[in-house]
């Protein structure tokens, strides 16, 4: 074996020395708790997978599953059509517009969003800025707003709308200008350059967008539990609720569990298709 | 009038230095005309601006007796290839030389017989299919002038096309372009800042300088006859010197005397600029010669350029390979040059 081939092991052996930290604390917070909870959701309280019939089966939890689903594809699709606009001019006029822009997705995205959903319900409340303008132009008594899936539905999309511009952001960023300018030369309206070119250039920034946003969705817990509908809940919302209130933690780990394979499968889904690494940009 | 007309362009991005300065320029149909300049000249400013990429300040374009100022870039019916080829990366090779077509609207038979017959004008007519990454740079340039000329436009812009490419591939593909513009006749514009390419290339050379045009004239019209000293330094190797007319066709050298010079009769009398060549000097058999000391000798190969001074004048004197052998820093060489081949540039402030 030549020295050229053998010294490749030791900075593999650095490697692991540097991440041995980081395993063995993925392995006792992650691993083991996640092994635990996968261990609960078919002994709790006797062995067997009644639960997760119940949780596949029940109309109920079906209902739940199904809401949930259906809110996190409103929040991407209304993110994306928020943010690929909000993203093209940051990415494509650039300077001090783009920059203000950029600045205020940042921030947006660097407040907690436990301060930012308890914001919505000051705004959405029952004597709200919206609801006091709605009964001014003549909507008395103006519509519910708060607690229900329309208010966690704008919530979510708000808090996740910086993570959709970022992602369109740093794909658009990429796009050479004088791709365009030659899309133009040879003859294609600004529209026409559009859909052919600049679209199509963008599009993975939309794929990996909505996969992170739906994801993060369909897991979010704070924001659809503080204004969301007690009779729409969200999955995250009834696992808490399982366990704080009925403490039904074998029903409660194999929701858990139903929701880690949904992620997980997206996932992998986006991970055949397009490669994990690309996910951010 | 021309086929393309430029008049007074002017181009400032808000600063009191203009981009573009004053530049009016006629181009002929058919013509290869190359924009020769260094970097932040203008030369691709006002290329852009013909495009419709840029807006002048003021001045205007006619291209074939029509005032195109106001019409968009999608409208004028110009190609653009570009220095990093802007090729449609998601697109095949074929489908990125239909493109103009298929803006166009023509029928899908025609785009695939045009397409075919331009892919084989630049031999890539087994690279149809293939995406452009997989591509080397001389193909992709060759895919951009292909996609640039289909259409057929009206003028065909090259904005330092083979500026990424490394030197052989370069040579090679000057003399593609030529022989394109020779088999479609498109009236092309050609900038770079590599006056060698400018020479072999172009039918006329415009060298731009500080956003204004020094000169406009064929390769070897401007090669020999240099209208201004940034010319005559910044179109291939010379030396530009101050000297004296005292009249009666005598020529000085400060510090060195009279030298060989044969003047235009309209020469004026007073402070000038004269040009001469590095290459036209050869050395001299005589003993009563201007002496010439070495100082460096950089060799290229098939030449060796001397630097040195005669007197106190810096010079340098390129010579064959042959001719320069056993020469050694420090050595005192007796110089001459034909008469001729002093150019006078003009009067010295």
């Amino acid at each position: 074996m030549t020295p050229t081939k053998s010294t490749p092991h030791r900075p593999d052996r650095l490697a692991l020395i540097l991440l041995a930290p980081l395993l063995v604390f993925l392995v006792v917070f992650f691993l083991v708790p996640l092994g635990e909870v996968m261990w609960m959701s078919i002994t709790e309280p006797s062995f067997g997978f009644g639960h997760y019939g119940k949780v596949l089966l029940d109309p109920h939890y079906r209902r739940v599953v199904l809401d949930t689903l259906g809110t996190s594809l409103m929040v991407t699709t209304v993110c994306v059509l928020l943010a690929y606009p909000l993203a093209y001019v940051t990415a494509q006029i650039g300077g001090t517009i783009g920059a203000v822009l950029l600045m205020l997705v940042a921030m947006s995205f660097w407040t907690s969003f436990l301060v930012r959903t308890y914001a919505w319900m000051i705004i959405l409340g029952n004597r709200g800025p919206v609801s006091e303008l709605l009964k001014a132009t003549g909507w008395d008594p103006p519509p519910l707003m708060l607690f229900t899936r329309f208010s966690s539905t704008v919530a979510l999309t708000h808090i996740l709308l910086p993570i959709m511009v970022m992602a369109l952001y740093a794909v658009m960023r990429k796009i050479d200008l004088n791709i365009m300018k030659a899309a133009a030369s040879l003859g294609a309206t600004p529209f026409s350059a559009f859909r052919n070119i600049y679209f199509p250039l963008s599009a993975p920034g939309i794929v990996s967008g909505s996969t992170i946003v739906f994801v993060l969705c369909i897991g979010f817990y704070v924001t659809p539990v503080l204004i969301g509908s007690p009779r729409e809940q969200m999955i995250s919302g009834m696992i808490g609720a399982q366990i704080e209130e009925f403490l039904a933690f074998g029903e409660a780990s194999a929701m858990a569990m139903v929701l880690l394979v949904v992620t997980v499968a997206i996932l992998a889904v986006y991970h055949r298709f397009f490669g994990l690494d690309k996910l951010w940009g | 009038m021309s086929y393309l007309s430029l008049q007074n362009l002017r181009k400032d991005y808000g600063g009191k230095i203009f981009a573009v300065d004053d530049v009016s320029l006629a181009i002929e149909k058919g013509e290869f005309v190359t924009f020769l300049g260094p970097s932040g000249s203008g030369k691709t400013t006002t290329l852009m601006m013909i495009a419709g990429f840029e807006q002048p300040t003021s001045g205007h374009i006619a291209l074939a007796g029509r005032a195109i100022d106001p019409v968009p870039p999608h409208k004028r019916n110009i190609g653009v290839v570009f220095q990093n080829y802007a090729l449609f990366p998601h697109m095949s090779v074929a489908r990125n030389v239909g493109f103009p077509l298929r803006m166009r609207g023509v029928p899908k038979a025609e785009i695939a017989a045009r397409v075919a017959r331009l892919l084989a004008i630049v031999e890539l007519g087994a690279f149809a299919d293939a995406e452009p990454r997989r591509l080397s740079g001389g193909q992709q340039q060759r895919v951009a002038l292909a996609r640039a000329l289909v259409f057929e436009p009206d003028v065909l812009l090259l904005d330092e096309p083979l500026g990424a490419l490394d030197k052989n591939l370069r040579e090679q593909m000057q003399i593609e372009i030529r022989r394109i513009h020779r088999e479609l006749g498109v009236t092309t514009i050609y900038v770079t800042h590599d006056q060698t390419e400018a020479m072999t290339m172009s039918d006329r050379i415009v060298v731009f300088n500080g956003g204004k045009v020094e000169q406009v004239d064929a390769p070897l019209a401007l090669y020999r006859r240099p209208n201004t000293p940034f010319v005559a330094g910044f179109v291939g190797d010379n030396n530009v010197l101050d000297a004296t007319h005292a009249g009666g066709g005598r020529i000085e050298l400060p510090g060195v005397g009279p030298i060989a010079a044969a003047l235009p009769s309209d020469c004026p009398t007073g402070p000038l600029k004269i040009a001469l060549r590095p290459e036209s000097i050869r050395l001299a058999a005589g003993s009563d010669a201007p002496a010439f000391t070495v100082q460096g000798i950089v060799n290229y190969g098939d030449s060796v350029v001397l630097v040195g001074a005669l007197g106190t004048v810096p010079l340098k004197i390129r010579l064959p390979a042959v001719a320069a052998s056993n020469l050694t820093v420090g050595q005192i060489l007796r110089i001459e040059w034909s008469p001729d081949a002093v150019h006078v540039i003009g009067t010295a402030r």
